[in-house]
């Protein structure tokens, strides 16, 4: 070996040198890059008698600097983060939608119930009439509003999906191409590893790692398997698998990820498979909160209808008939699960006591061997029975049910969400402003002739079914107590105690005589009594919601303390997940980032370098022209 | 420690966003004058702010009620004592009449006044509130509660009938107090004992004063014992009037204190809402300050750094 050819040697890797700081600073933002150095060595010495002469350099790869534990850890955090960005994102319209006090749903409850008050204040005034039935429409509207706007967001997280599921479907495409890529490459390159291809499929797991959470496993053939959830194949080797975005069985306005199997049948995939990522954070945003918030929503407008029309039913309207119905609000409707065998249709209601009663979960009801199971999916509480009904009202969730038609089979399911369209469907069901039942249908009274201290309260309505409501009745006062319509047992007398009979409660106090009539009839011609619109108006701060602990405001209060708490606990752990990234991806860059004067430095030593090679090669051709010159 | 070029970029870009949304929310916090602009800047505090403003919204529902009974309560005051000045004036002329020095024809006078009277007294019995509803007829609003005319008690005798009803309208004044705005004409007219045991209405005692007049035939011992009667009937329909006027009084009067208290619970309220959600401007102003000069060493910063380069020098 010569001399030239040690020259050479040096030269040609001084070149190598350069080329690859060149590139890495051509690539110093390249997203995914990770920077290159050469692996050199010694050429092998050759013994001479003086003993072993150095041969030159030669280059032995050029390596990536590159840690899988660091980049697993970043990939760890990124899908971390993306979740609770897109999370975020998600709640932070439902926070914001909330956040105007103005525009929700408390002005417009007040304002319904200062007409009600307004009503009881000029109880036969057409106008105050009216002014409470458009504070009502308001009311209705207000509700459709916030329940509009969830479900557009819900809309929103629709296409979210769609437009994820294309993207995922892109990188696991690109994913298997390049595994069969760097495949090829490294079985044609002498086992040298194809260090750009890797960088290429790293950032593109890191960017479907984004999307949704993904494990990798690598092969010793070098591709990459790719899954989803808890083992959902993606990428093997160069074949991928192909999601699909479905209208879900249960709710067809909804749309989730399936899998295309083989056969080309989609399978559609339970949601606890889609985690992490954006895709990850939209499915989770739209379990939790989404459906939360519009059923409690749903449920605080179901209360309010059920409240109130109970109450109008007990009064008289301007007209001298009974109330009817002030609000309608649908009926939840069982949806019967995709992969039902039996010919069951289950039809539900709300129980008398449903504004108790109801929660915001939704629920399934699953028959099997005869035995029906109900399940609140917020807890997975379950009760059982021998019918649809039983169970129901064993359970005594504010919903009845009933098997209308056919019969169930074996592993049959149907999903109930009782208050999930309480909101878009609230509506005021009476036109006429005389229609507002303002006034109590009884009345009570005390004969002008009684001599006895006893004064009657004006009554009120238990029960507006009861057929002898209306009924005129009498309480006649004798020795020892009184008689019903001046006949039958005698009853002994309490002052201040509640008389209840034919739906109507009184009031007698004081000492009445002997003799002394007190009689409750039909209020006819009552225009000018408000006593249902006072009742209807203490509506506005009675607990009749949550088992009896909340108000309709109260209730609503809750769903943006806990739609506000869950957007700062998604911010607070979402900062914590960004912060997790940033430190991770710069642990990373220590290792395999660009640094440019790292690069400047090393252009200088491999231009000094490659002088020296040139110099060394020219003082080996000189020796030569020397050798030439003495045998001349 | 080995940094990559990447890394100064990346990180002073993302400490200078930090800074600026910080900026950015105290800045929409000092325009608005809300400390809470979302439910999630305070959860708890968004949540209590709606239920304090929906007692602040019944307290100030109570305090339009008592407006209304207060004005209900004037007007049936009015009437009443108007009706109290005309049974001063019906004692009066009781007394003219009851003059045994008058002649027949002398003491007419009197009763052609007391007819007129009379009819007064039914137009205060019929009268009717600000929407046209009889304000004596209980809860039948459309029903004239008092019809008869003098002339049909005097020859047909008997008591005027009562059409309305013995309901009694109230008005939610506080959480707890329903406080009563009507009273029924029988409490007001009628039901007033006739010092006999029996009892009878405002109406018949003067029908019955002016019948006793009108009859020639009715002098002397008798027509003075008529008149003695009258005098104690009208003088215990006038207590009656004042009974029912001093109650009115009583419930004025309570409207007056929760009228009061509603008031200073309007006070806190705003009090409360005002804690909840508004701004410190001190706090904020000074935040904004320290936040601004901590973007701006951040800029400064990152501008000197970025330069640094040994490319610069090659």
């Amino acid at each position: 070996m010569s001399t030239l050819s040690i020259g050479i040697s040096g030269l040609t890797a001084a070149n190598i040198g350069l080329a690859t700081t060149s590139h890495n600073i051509a690539n110093a933002s390249t997203p995914g890059y990770n920077r290159q150095v050469l692996v050199q060595a010694t050429n092998l010495p050759v013994l001479t008698g003086a003993g072993f002469i150095g041969q030159g350099t030669q280059i032995e790869t050029v390596r990536r600097i590159y840690d899988q534990f660091l980049s697993r850890q970043v990939l760890s955090a990124q899908a971390g983060a993306s979740e609770m960005d897109s999370y975020l994102a998600q709640i932070q319209q439902v926070d914001n939608l909330l956040a105007d006090a103005s525009s929700g749903v408390s002005p417009a409850l007040s304002s319904f119930f200062a007409g009600v008050q307004e009503v009881s204040s000029y109880p036969s005034s057409i106008p105050a009439r009216q002014a409470m039935l458009s504070a009502s429409e308001s009311l209705v509207a207000r509700f459709q509003a916030l329940d509009q706007r969830l479900t557009e967001i819900g809309d929103g997280i629709n296409s979210r999906v769609m437009s994820e599921v294309t993207l995922i479907n892109s990188y696991s495409s690109q994913i298997a191409e390049l595994n069969q890529a760097i495949l090829v490459s490294r079985a044609g390159g002498f086992g040298q590893e194809p260090n750009d291809l890797l960088d290429q499929r790293d950032q593109l797991i890191a960017e479907l790692n984004k999307s949704v959470r993904v494990s990798t496993v690598e092969q010793g053939d070098g591709s990459l398997n790719v899954f989803i959830g808890n083992g959902q194949p993606l990428v093997v080797g160069n074949q991928r698998y192909t999601l699909k975005a479905i209208e879900s069985a249960a709710d067809p306005r909804r749309i989730v990820v399936g899998m295309a199997a083989s056969s080309g049948h989609v399978i559609e995939l339970p949601e606890s498979q889609i985690v992490g990522g954006t895709l990850g954070g939209l499915v989770a945003f739209r379990g939790e909160s989404l459906d939360n918030a519009q059923n409690a929503l749903g449920r605080v407008a179901i209360a309010l209808a059920l409240g109130v029309n109970e109450q109008h039913q007990r009064g008289m309207d301007l007209n001298g008939a009974l109330g009817g119905a002030y609000f309608n609000v649908a009926a939840p409707v069982p949806v019967p699960g995709d992969g039902n065998t039996g010919t069951a249709v289950i039809g539900a209601g709300f129980s008398a006591t449903a504004a108790r009663d109801l929660t915001t979960s939704d629920y399934r009801l699953s028959y099997s061997g005869g035995v029906y199971t109900l399940t609140r999916l917020s807890d997975d509480t379950s009760w059982t029975g021998a019918s649809a009904a039983a169970v129901a009202a064993t359970a005594a969730q504010g919903f009845d049910l009933t098997l209308n038609a056919g019969a169930p089979a074996n592993g049959d399911s149907f999903l109930i969400q009782p208050t999930r369209t309480g909101a878009q469907s609230i509506a005021v069901a009476i036109s006429d402003p005389r229609a507002v039942a303002a006034a109590a249908p009884i009345l009570a009274s005390g004969a002008q002739a009684n001599t006895g201290t006893g004064s009657v309260s004006p009554g009120v309505v238990l029960d507006a079914t009861d057929a002898a409501l209306l009924t005129t009745t009498t309480i006649n006062f004798v020795a020892g107590g009184y008689q019903v319509n001046g006949a039958g047992p005698v009853i002994p007398y309490t002052s201040g105690a509640n008389i209840d009979l034919n739906g109507w409660r009184i009031v007698i106090s004081g000492t009445p005589a002997a003799g002394d009539v007190f009689t409750v009839a039909a209020n006819t011609g009552g225009i000018a009594d408000n006593r249902n619109a006072m009742l209807l108006g203490a509506l506005q701060t009675a607990s009749t919601m949550a088992g009896g602990t909340a108000g309709y405001q109260s209730a609503y209060a809750q769903i943006v303390s806990e739609v506000g708490n869950k957007t700062r606990q998604v911010e607070t752990i979402g900062e914590a997940q960004a912060n997790l990234v940033t430190q991770a991806a710069a642990q990373r860059e220590r290792v395999s980032g660009v640094n440019l004067d790292e690069e400047a430095a090393n252009l200088l030593r491999y231009q000094q370098a490659y002088q020296a090679s040139a110099k060394v090669i020219q003082i080996a051709g000189s020796l030569f022209d020397d050798l030439l010159a003495v045998l001349n | 420690m080995r940094v990559s070029t990447n890394m100064l970029f990346d990180s002073g870009v993302a400490s200078m966003n930090r800074q600026l949304a910080d900026l950015v929310q105290l800045q929409q916090q000092i325009a608005s004058g809300r400390r809470v602009l979302t439910p999630s800047d305070d959860p708890v505090a968004a949540a209590r702010v709606l239920e304090v403003q929906q007692s602040a919204d019944v307290m100030a529902q109570f305090r339009l009620n008592h407006d209304h009974a207060r004005a209900t309560l004037s007007l049936e005051e009015t009437q009443l004592d108007s009706a109290t000045e005309l049974l001063v004036r019906t004692k009066e002329l009781a007394l003219t009449a009851g003059n045994g020095t008058l002649t027949f024809a002398q003491r007419q006078a009197a009763a052609v006044e007391l007819r007129a009277r009379y009819d007064q007294l039914m137009g205060i019995a019929n009268s009717t509130d600000g929407t046209g509803q009889f304000m004596f007829a209980g809860y039948q609003g459309a029903t004239r509660p008092f019809s008869r005319t003098i002339d049909d008690l005097i020859t047909n005798g008997g008591d005027v009938a009562y059409a309305g009803d013995e309901g009694q309208r109230r008005v939610q004044a506080s959480a707890t107090r329903y406080i009563e705005v009507t009273d029924p004409g029988t409490e007001v007219f009628m039901g007033i004992g006739d010092g006999d045991g029996g009892s009878q209405s405002i109406f018949k005692t003067i029908a019955d004063l002016v019948g006793a007049i009108e009859d020639p035939s009715n002098t002397g011992s008798a027509f003075s014992a008529d008149i003695t009667a009258a005098l104690g009937n009208i003088d215990r329909g006038h207590e009656n009037i004042l009974r029912v006027r001093s109650a009115i009084g009583s419930r004025m009067n309570e409207l007056d204190s929760l009228t009061t208290t509603a008031d200073d619970m309007a006070v806190q309220y705003a009090q409360a809402l005002s804690n909840l959600q508004d701004l410190d401007y001190a706090q904020a102003l000074s935040d904004l300050t320290r936040k601004q000069a901590n973007l701006e060493a951040a800029q400064k910063s990152f501008a000197q750094t970025s330069q640094l380069s040994l490319f610069s020098y090659l």
